[in-house]
């Protein structure tokens, strides 16, 4: 019984300490030849759910290592750079700063309140006769 | 004599004399018959007595018996032992066997299992910046949070 709930229990980790692990998938969408990365296994289903583009390939995968407060910076495709703060923890949320600049200009910003150890999709910028997608998912250690 | 002759204890040259003899004697007649009837009466209560014998309260006092000589064995045999006996004697196996089957499959089970949130994955508190147009979508399944923009 004890076994039981403890593996019950698990998934409902609380936050240990100040450290933030994750990582960032970088995706090409497109309305090419249907293809669905084995990568994306988790998040495919989400992606079709919404949008109507036919293939969706992995082009990187990025980890996230940060404290709070602490800026780390991705190269992202096409000239661009995601910079990732997290900056609190709220309501078993992580709080998130994000900036996405290209050609070292900043373009989009904004500030999210991200559930740990699930993971947010940021899109839209044009990549290669298709679109790109950043999949951030992080967890608080 | 008369009582082994009974008995069939005699030898056959003694019986073959003795049997002669009794047709002449009626007191030698007289004492046979006395321990014929004695024997039979013998008989018969044993064999009463063998069918009527309590089984259980015999079975009972051999495991006593056996029980006193295994306390005499080295103590760690007799340790194991006792607890095979009563592992037997509860039945408690077929307890544990069902015990180890649930867990397992709870376990397989909470293994497959997707946990489903309803709240989205994340909440957006603020968007900036110099953007064309912005959206901002939850998935049905997953509550996944998907912003899109359009660069300018």
């Amino acid at each position: 019984m004890i076994i039981i709930l403890a593996y019950v229990a698990l998934p409902a980790q609380t936050f240990a300490g100040n450290r933030v692990i994750g990582n960032v998938r970088i995706i090409h969408a497109s309305s090419g030849p249907a293809y669905m990365d084995r990568a994306l296994k988790d998040l495919g289903r989400e992606l079709q759910s919404v949008f109507k583009y036919t293939s969706y390939r992995l082009l990187s995968r990025k980890p996230l290592n940060l404290t709070h407060h602490e800026v780390g910076r991705i190269s992202l495709p096409g000239n661009r750079t995601l910079e990732i703060s997290p900056t609190g923890l709220k309501k078993g949320r992580i709080k998130f700063k994000i900036n996405i600049l290209k050609r070292n200009k900043s373009v989009f910003t904004t500030e999210i309140l991200l559930r740990n150890g699930s993971s947010i999709t940021i899109g839209g910028p044009d990549y290669k006769k298709g679109y790109l997608l950043f999949n951030i998912s992080a967890a608080a250690r | 004599m008369l009582s082994q002759f009974v008995d069939n204890a005699l030898s056959p040259e003694t019986t073959r004399a003795l049997e002669s003899h009794l047709t002449t004697c009626p007191v030698c007649q007289h004492t046979v018959k006395r321990y014929q009837g004695i024997t039979n009466k013998v008989i018969h209560s044993i064999q009463r007595q063998g069918s009527q014998a309590n089984h259980t309260e015999l079975e009972h006092s051999l495991l006593i018996k056996l029980r006193k000589e295994r306390a005499t064995e080295p103590s760690y045999f007799s340790f194991f032992q006792g607890m095979i006996d009563f592992i037997k004697g509860k039945k408690i196996y077929l307890q544990m066997a069902s015990f180890a089957a649930i867990l397992l499959m709870s376990m397989v089970l909470l293994q497959d299992q997707k946990v489903v949130f309803h709240s989205p994955s994340a909440i957006v508190n603020s968007i900036d910046g110099d953007m064309a147009s912005v959206m901002i979508l939850e998935t049905q399944e997953q509550h996944h949070t998907i912003i899109w923009y359009k660069e300018s």
